[in-house]
């Protein structure tokens, strides 16, 4: 295979830094409106961060806006002891089923989408009419058909009925679908199979490689959602010890609407906590977001 | 190589699926003849209740083993249930109670238990008043786990700053309201989205919306009973005499109510931890009194609705579920074994006959101030005047989000409680027609 | 697209169908399990609309299920607070989805106009609302609108504004404000990653020949990540005509304004629960899809982008 693919470096020349040829004006027109943006976004969490350091006799009854005694040892502590340490199995439980959820959801979604991208064949159309069909339909309407099949594949209460479902996310592969094409010119395609080379290579060798930044995208977008997904856990598992850290937390956050204990600080800290693994995702994550991959020779 | 990738990724999602079909392959337990019966249970109570009954029933029986399954809340249960009950497939024995038995009965959820608990209903171990909570039409779908005493506590430093005695009647409430309002504060609070005021206020009058009569629902939104509470409720309103605080903002909530801008509290037993832990300015202020009565009431009444465990439709060991609830809701044992060390509280036992044992421990240390002592009286006297005269059809759980619609109307002024309850009886009376049901009314 | 070549000699048409059936099977494991998984659930669900349970005498014995064909569906299309719950979110989504749109786009944009370091820098906080979990975001806006202990009430008052975000009169502003608060981040997301995947070659053109950066982002940009924004618009349409926690949270609220079928899905939830009718709600859901369908179509219409 003669093709090449000259991914660009940052160590590029200057004309070629994105924003380097800006305007002081524009500089500093985006700056100012990336800040407006990013202070709506952040501002409001500033409430969970200090509620986070109250006790609970604390949390309703002092200013949500700033600090009272500040006991965020302490909830972590209770956090992480409560119930034999239950939160810290929610969690492990979470990293298993959306790691494990997600990347079986990206290999199989990005391979149709590709698919249905790059190749013309029977039913094509009538595929992509399924998938857009499925966004359409209310999920209120498949909570009982879909426990009732589960339930004959005897996946109730087992990983498999969180993990397995969630490899055949629709949405991702219309995503995957739109990527591929704005990415993968098909001249690369047609030159590698001058080339000689087959089909499934071409994907693993080309496709792939240039779609990386939709994949990760899909990665991403599917293992946040299915890291703060409650209702498929609510319904399909049992066992608490096999719960998700956001079943956890809404448990936690509703036994005080029929009972005397009220456990929101506990809720707080831990909705913090459960914020670490998708914000370490993100990060290392960051080298997906390098500007798009040049053509070299091709263009 | 890319083949190969390929294959890779073939072999191991077949690998998947094949242990996905051997994996939770077990059949579901047929009933055994030998051995222990497992009983699994399914209610969303934190942990520490759960853990601690089971392992005092386990060490007391030896043909039954109760096992707990801990469920988010309580729409996750009810979820879960319908879905059990249509696969018809690992479903629970006993469930903790997530709606009133005849709406349920009424869904096709539960399981007719008449036979099997009835003879627990001649030893002397329930409360009159908790057996009507575990019925739809005269057969039990459930074991009866109670009722928590309705009482009132009073901010009582706020009453005295303005001169004010603590009501004994619905009248002389409504009369506090109006004298507490030309200081700015008002005597209750009626949350917009809970009609429950109405609800107990029809109870303690002795009225109830449905009733059966042959195999007809009588329905009856209108009787003089339900009309009694319906003035009290226009009183409160008509006057501005109430504040209307979501539950949902809690912050705002339970500020408020500390803030003294708000006094007095139809509540109950289960609810006083948590002002204890969450109150601060008012701790100490309050005072618990008896509910206050209609004026024309002959003896002294309290609203009790008794509630139960629910046994659904589909449950393979129904003799033994019953056996466990009633141990569950009447051994001496089980109460003793809802004792938490953290609060010095027992779980409240509201379906025996006298829970005089345990009141102390459901009083909280600081809510009361000097006055703590006042509150064993008052809780034991609701329990003793406590009646249920309340019967609810097959759709209640429909006709209760109507009411909910219908009450916000009503506490912003838009249409008076008398016209919602009109609204109410055609509402419910043409709903109970369209499922084939006889109604009339 | 591969052109279907009128001069092909038979070989390679041969070769072309061998790569297009190879090309078919990238997408074999995805729809075995939509089948599995979507699929037949909906057909079940379907079938559930042609039924009708009835009850008898008391109505707690055993229920009769009877065949009633399209019986639910026209009762459905004439289902008065049905529909008019649809034509109030529907002119909530007229109005919030295009600006909730073009916040995601702006800051899309503006995120690909900045330097690497600053993008950097900012990206992560700007995707921290649609991080936060939706129950948590709730805790937090709960707080923020509470117009007795909440920051926003005093803050308008500031400017001379009464604003009380738990009254009826501002439950759409409120809806929306919580909906954009975790939607932007996600959409941006989508939109992002298309404008990062175009070569950059692109604009120095543009740059070299004196385009503003403004002119470069509305004349280049925008067109060529249009099929994402395409997608980006018609998921918000789905998820804002399908919307249901938010109108459900501010049912406690503001009760007096959202009844219980305010929105078609808190209908659907309703009737299917509430009122025990399941067999009407998977029609309610169909008459739902199909206009959402339609929505969607038309959309894309407007937009000249075929959904294939």
């Amino acid at each position: 295979m003669t093709m090449t693919l000259d991914r660009r470096t940052v160590t590029g020349s200057a004309s070629r830094q994105p924003g380097a040829s800006h305007s002081k004006r524009t500089k500093a027109t985006v700056l100012f409106g990336l800040i407006a943006f990013t202070v709506y976004s952040v501002a409001p969490v500033w409430w969970l961060i200090v509620a986070a350091t109250k006790g609970q006799s604390d949390l309703y009854t002092t200013n949500g806006l700033w600090f009272a005694e500040f006991r965020l040892l302490d909830n972590f502590r209770e956090l992480f002891t409560y119930q034999d340490g239950i939160f810290l199995t929610w969690m492990w439980n979470t990293v298993v089923y959306s790691l494990a959820g997600t990347a079986g959801m990206t290999l199989i979604c990005v391979a149709c989408g590709y698919g249905l991208a790059m190749y013309r064949f029977r039913g094509r159309g009538v595929m992509m009419g399924c998938i857009i069909g499925s966004f359409l339909v209310p999920h209120a309407l498949l909570t009982i058909p879909s426990f009732l099949l589960y339930t004959d594949l005897r996946m109730i209460d087992t990983p498999w009925a969180i993990i397995v479902p969630s490899f055949f996310s629709a949405f991702s592969v219309y995503l995957a679908k739109v990527y591929a094409e704005g990415a993968i010119p098909h001249e690369l395609l047609e030159a590698a199979r001058i080339d000689g080379a087959g089909e499934y290579r071409i994907f693993f060798a080309i496709g792939a490689r240039l779609m990386s930044t939709g994949a990760a995208t899909i990665f991403l977008l599917g293992f946040v959602g299915s890291w703060n997904s409650f209702f498929g856990p609510l319904v399909y598992l049992r066992s608490q010890d096999r719960w998700t850290v956001m079943l956890g937390l809404y448990s936690w956050l509703k036994i005080k609407m029929d009972s005397s204990t009220d456990l929101t600080g506990l809720v707080v800290v831990g909705s913090i906590v459960s914020l670490i693994p998708m914000v370490a995702l993100m990060v290392s994550m960051q080298r997906y977001w390098r500007s798009g991959v040049t053509l070299g020779s091709l263009k | 190589m890319a083949r190969k990738q390929l294959k890779v990724a073939a072999v191991t999602l077949l690998a998947t699926s094949v242990t996905l079909a051997g994996c939770g392959g077990e059949q579901p337990a047929a009933p055994q003849n030998k051995g222990p019966v497992t009983i699994t249970w399914w209610s969303w109570d934190e942990h520490k209740f759960l853990d601690s009954t089971v392992e005092k029933f386990n060490a007391t029986h030896d043909h039954i083993k109760l096992k707990a399954v801990k469920q988010a809340d309580l729409p996750g249960t009810a979820a879960n249930l319908r879905n059990a009950v249509a696969a018809k497939q690992d479903v629970p024995c006993l469930v903790k109670n997530f709606g009133e038995v005849p709406g349920l009965a009424g869904e096709g959820l539960l399981e007719d238990v008449t036979e099997e608990f009835e003879p627990y209903t001649k030893k002397g171990l329930y409360n009159e008043p908790s057996y009507a909570g575990a019925q739809a039409g005269g057969r039990y779908y459930g074991v009866p786990s109670g009722f928590n005493p309705s009482f009132m506590i009073i901010n009582r430093a706020v009453y005295d700053k303005y001169g004010i005695a603590p009501p004994k009647t619905w009248d002389e409430l409504i009369a506090a309201g109006k004298e507490l309002k030309k200081h700015g504060v008002y005597v209750m609070n009626l949350a917009g989205e809970d009609p429950s005021t109405l609800v107990n206020l029809t109870q303690q009058a002795g009225g109830t919306w449905y009733k059966v009569e042959g195999d007809t629902w009588k329905v009856d939104f209108l009787s003089p009973e339900s009309l009694k509470a319906a003035e009290v409720v226009q009183q409160l309103v008509e006057n501005d005499l109430v504040a209307n605080q979501t539950y949902q903002d809690r912050p705002a909530l339970i500020a408020y109510f500390d803030s003294g801008k708000m006094v007095s509290l139809p509540t109950s037993t289960w609810q006083l931890g948590n002002y204890e832990l969450n109150y601060k300015k008012s701790l100490g202020d309050w005072q618990p009194i008896d509910l206050p009565q209609f004026v024309d009431a002959p003896t002294f009444v309290t609203n009790a609705h008794g509630s139960a465990i629910l046994v659904p439709k589909g449950c393979q060991n129904v003799k033994e579920a019953v056996e466990a609830a009633v141990w569950m809701t009447t051994s001496k044992e089980a109460v003793d074994a809802s004792y938490q060390e953290d609060t010095k509280q027992y779980a409240w036992p509201g379906a025996i006959p006298d829970p005089s044992p345990w009141v102390d421990s459901a009083v909280p240390a600081k809510l009361f101030g000097e006055r703590r002592a006042e509150a064993k009286d008052v809780i034991l006297k609701a329990v003793k005047s406590a009646r249920d005269p309340w019967v609810v059809g097959p759709n209640y759980t429909g006709v209760f989000t109507e009411l909910q619609d219908q009450w916000a109307q009503i506490v912003t002024k838009k249409i008076t409680v008398r016209e919602a309850l009109e609204h109410m009886q055609k509402f419910t009376v043409d709903d109970l027609k369209a499922k084939n049901i006889n109604a009339q009314g | 697209m591969p052109r279907a070549d009128s001069t092909a000699t038979p070989s390679v048409m041969t070769w072309r169908r061998i790569a297009a059936i190879k090309g078919a099977s990238f997408t074999i494991p995805f729809f075995l399990g939509f089948v599995l998984f979507t699929a037949v659930p909906i057909v079940l669900a379907l079938r559930e609309s042609m039924y009708t349970t009835k009850s008898s005498g008391l109505g707690f014995g055993e229920k009769t299920i009877e065949f009633s064909g399209l019986a639910n569906l026209l009762k459905g299309v004439r289902d008065e607070r049905f529909w008019a719950g649809m034509g109030r979110v529907a002119l909530f989504a007229a109005i919030s989805i295009p600006l909730i749109q073009l916040a995601s786009v702006a800051v899309a944009l503006l995120l690909d106009a900045a330097t690497r370091k600053v993008a950097a820098r900012f990206r992560l906080a700007l995707l921290i609302p649609y991080m936060i979990p939706g129950i948590v975001a709730t805790l937090i806006w709960i707080y923020l609108y509470s117009p007795d202990v909440g920051p926003l009430t005093p803050f308008f008052a500031l400017f001379g504004v009464d604003a009380d975000f738990y009254s009826g009169e501002l439950i759409w502003v409120s809806i929306g404000n919580l909906m954009a608060w975790g939607g932007i981040g996600f959409n941006m997301l989508i939109v992002y990653a298309a404008l990062q995947a175009v070569p950059r070659e692109i604009f120095e053109g543009a740059r070299v020949d004196g385009a503003s950066e403004l002119r470069i982002a509305w004349s280049i940009k925008v067109p060529l990540i249009r099929r994402s924004l395409v997608l980006t618009t018609v998921l918000s349409i789905i998820g804002t005509l399908q919307i249901f926690s938010d109108p459900m949270l501010f049912r406690s609220m503001a009760p007096e304004t959202v009844t219980r079928d305010f929105t078609p899905i808190m209908g659907i939830y309703d009737w299917a629960f509430a009122q025990g009718d399941f067999n009407y709600a998977a029609a309610l859901s169909i008459i739902l899809a199909l206009v959402v369908g339609l929505a969607s179509a038309i959309f894309y219409r407007f937009t000249n982008k075929a959904p294939t």
